[in-house]
């Protein structure tokens, strides 16, 4: 019987009770959305990341990245292509990326620059790697004596697509060596650092500057990256020499704190909206409430306690409340599998120098989330209007203008 | 009903305050109500009849003076007794009605059924027989809106009468009706009183009514009249 009388309460007031689900249905609908574009935005971010540079992850030789070393290559990853092989055996490991990073000085024939330079293996990287902000030209590819660099050394060079360039550089031994390359593209990170001094060429030139057969780390790309955690377990388990360290860290600049970020607006913007929240089912039912002081003065004349009145008005908030917040999220839901499903574009983020195209990413979790809060809220926003008529004698309730 | 007395009253006096005025709403009453009597609080408007009818139902907070339930006193009740002895001892008949208005005829009566406890089917059969007591079966579908003012007064007195109380407290029952269905519902009354053995006390300045009870206790200016 109470439900019966809290559901039909809905409908004393049309107008009111439309206020009310129309209130519930935005603070639902902008958290749903919210929270969903939030996880599109930093989906994008996380595949930006992913395959511009880092990979999924990345394996080194244990405590490489933690120490600074007077001889590096003492400590670069030995028998690469058995430990290539143990990685692509793994569960979750689709693609190996072997890289070598080395200092050089890079010269166009009259002005040589300090610069980083990484070799890799240009045509698997160039379909995994497809994000990279290839300014002019092209990324590395098959091109066996091809050099891709930063934006900023290449005009810091005046280097041009097709020109030759000299990289130099000490070999494991001390000893010098160099060797010449094209120009087939320049690259842009958004970085300084990175687009003022860094480079790439292909591994076994790399190999053949350094004069070693190591390479120094190895960047894994991932059936999914859901698989990292159990991808991390088996490399320390088959590879105890080695560690795998997720791009979360390795990107922690640009994505984590993205991630940091957005979580934290999103935690304020979702305070606003529930406090939005409270505040419009405050208003609206405490004009419905006072409406009805005589009714709970009479039930409270029957037998119910206060306890038992606060609860038929918080279970009206919690009906009002859900129904609204179901309204919002069929309409976020409606508007993400309509006009919006082809996702929109927006300005360039952190990292990226181009803009993206990303879509409102909607989860059952998110959506239970939305509801929860906004049912609370609505529970909340009725209870404290409540308060009022509670603090009534029941004969003061009774006597009261409805 | 092991006492002879539903309520007894000794030196009751209350206060209202209106800003910063105190006006006494009664002043030093005492008196006994018998059970099973149709006893009528009377007097003019602002005797203090509606109020003494409020402490009786204990819908009214105590402030002066004893007040005795069938021997037990109120004072000493807490919070949690009153609500068990309204629910289920005490009936109430309104001035207003105070129905519920989304419920119907029927599901009004079963409200405080169902609140007392007694299964559906059970309370279903109990508010039938109530309406059917009162003249309304025909009407039990019907929301108050659809009803008149002596419908909607019968179906409150069936509510009161299905709770199968012990007491029933009428406030100004026939205040907002004609006279002629003023005299049914307290025709109505008068038989819960007399065919069912329910104490009635009710507070009227009606002649009528003044007229079908056993016992008047007349109040003029918060004080009984013989006192003043």
């Amino acid at each position: 019987m109470l439900l019966k009388v809290a559901l039909r309460s809905l409908v004393r007031n049309k107008r009111r009770s439309l206020v009310t689900l129309a209130t519930v249905a935005a603070g639902a609908a902008a958290m749903f959305s919210f929270r969903g574009f939030n996880t599109g935005l930093l989906n994008e971010y996380r595949k930006n990341a992913v395959h511009a540079h880092y990979g999924n992850g990345q394996v080194n030789t244990a405590g490489y990245r933690d120490k600074v070393l007077p001889k590096p290559w003492d400590a670069w990853i030995e028998n690469p292509q058995e430990v290539l092989r143990t990685l692509l055996s793994l569960k979750g490991v689709e693609k190996v990326f072997p890289r070598l990073e080395f200092s050089a000085l890079v010269s166009n024939g009259t002005r040589s620059l300090g610069a980083r330079g990484t070799g890799i293996d240009g045509a698997a990287e160039s379909e995994f790697f497809f994000t990279i902000n290839i300014v002019e030209g092209q990324s590395l590819r098959a091109e066996p004596e091809g050099i891709v660099l930063g934006k900023g050394l290449a005009h810091s060079l005046d280097l041009k697509l097709g020109q030759r360039v000299t990289v130099l550089t000490n070999t494991v031994h001390g000893s010098l060596n160099g060797a010449d390359f094209n120009v087939t593209g320049i690259f842009h990170t958004g970085s300084r650092e990175l687009d003022d001094s860094f480079f790439q060429i292909q591994l076994p030139q790399a190999q053949r500057l350094m004069d070693t057969d190591k390479i120094e780390k190895i960047s894994l790309g991932l059936r999914s990256h859901d698989d990292w955690p159990a991808v991390e377990k088996q490399v320390a388990s088959t590879l105890p020499r080695l560690e795998a360290t997720p791009f979360e860290i390795l990107d922690k600049i640009y994505y984590q704190n993205s991630v940091d970020f957005l979580n934290a607006q999103y935690q304020i913007v979702r305070l606003i909206i529930l406090f939005v929240v409270v505040l419009g089912i405050f208003n609206t039912a405490t004009s419905s409430i006072l409406e009805r002081t005589q009714e709970f003065g009479m039930l409270r004349a029957n037998g119910e306690s206060k306890k038992e009145i606060l609860s038929l008005i918080a279970i009206e908030g919690c009906i009002a409340a859900f129904l609204g917040a179901v309204a919002g999220l069929l309409i976020v839901w409606l508007s993400n599998v309509t006009f919006l499903k082809d996702g929109f574009f927006m300005p360039p983020g952190p990292g990226i120098t181009r803009s993206f195209k990303t879509f409102i990413e909607l989860h059952f979790s998110m959506a239970a989330e939305s509801v929860l809060l906004t049912v609370a809220a609505g529970c909340l926003g009725s209870l404290l209007a409540a308060f009022k008529v509670l603090r009534m004698s029941i004969s003061q309730a009774l006597r009261q203008a409805g | 009903m092991g006492d002879a007395h539903v309520f007894e009253g000794n030196r009751l006096s209350l206060h209202y305050r209106l800003g910063d005025v105190d006006v006494p709403a009664l002043s030093d009453i005492d008196f006994q109500i018998e059970a099973g009597k149709f006893t009528c609080l009377a007097g003019p408007s602002g005797s203090g009849k509606s109020t003494l009818l409020n402490l009786l139902g204990l819908i009214e907070p105590m402030q002066k003076g004893n007040l005795l339930y069938f021997g037990t006193p109120v004072a000493a009740l807490s919070e949690k007794q009153m609500n068990h002895i309204r629910r289920h001892e005490i009936g109430f008949v309104f001035q207003n009605f105070y129905l519920i208005d989304v419920l119907t005829a029927e599901e009004n009566v079963e409200y405080f059924l169902s609140r007392q406890g007694i299964p559906a089917a059970e309370r279903t059969k109990a508010a039938g027989r109530a309406l059917e007591w009162v003249g309304l079966s025909d009407h039990r579908g019907k929301r108050p809106q659809q009803m008149s003012g002596g419908q909607r007064q019968r179906v409150a007195i069936a509510r009161a009468l299905a709770k199968r109380p012990k007491v029933i407290l009428a406030d100004e029952p026939t205040a907002n009706l004609d006279s002629k269905t003023g005299l049914s519902v307290l025709e109505l009354l008068r038989k819960a009183c007399s065919e069912q053995g329910h104490s009635v006390i009710m507070a009227s300045h009606d002649l009528q009514a003044i007229g079908l009870a056993d016992r008047v206790i007349r109040l003029r200016d918060g004080r009984r009249a013989e006192d003043v």
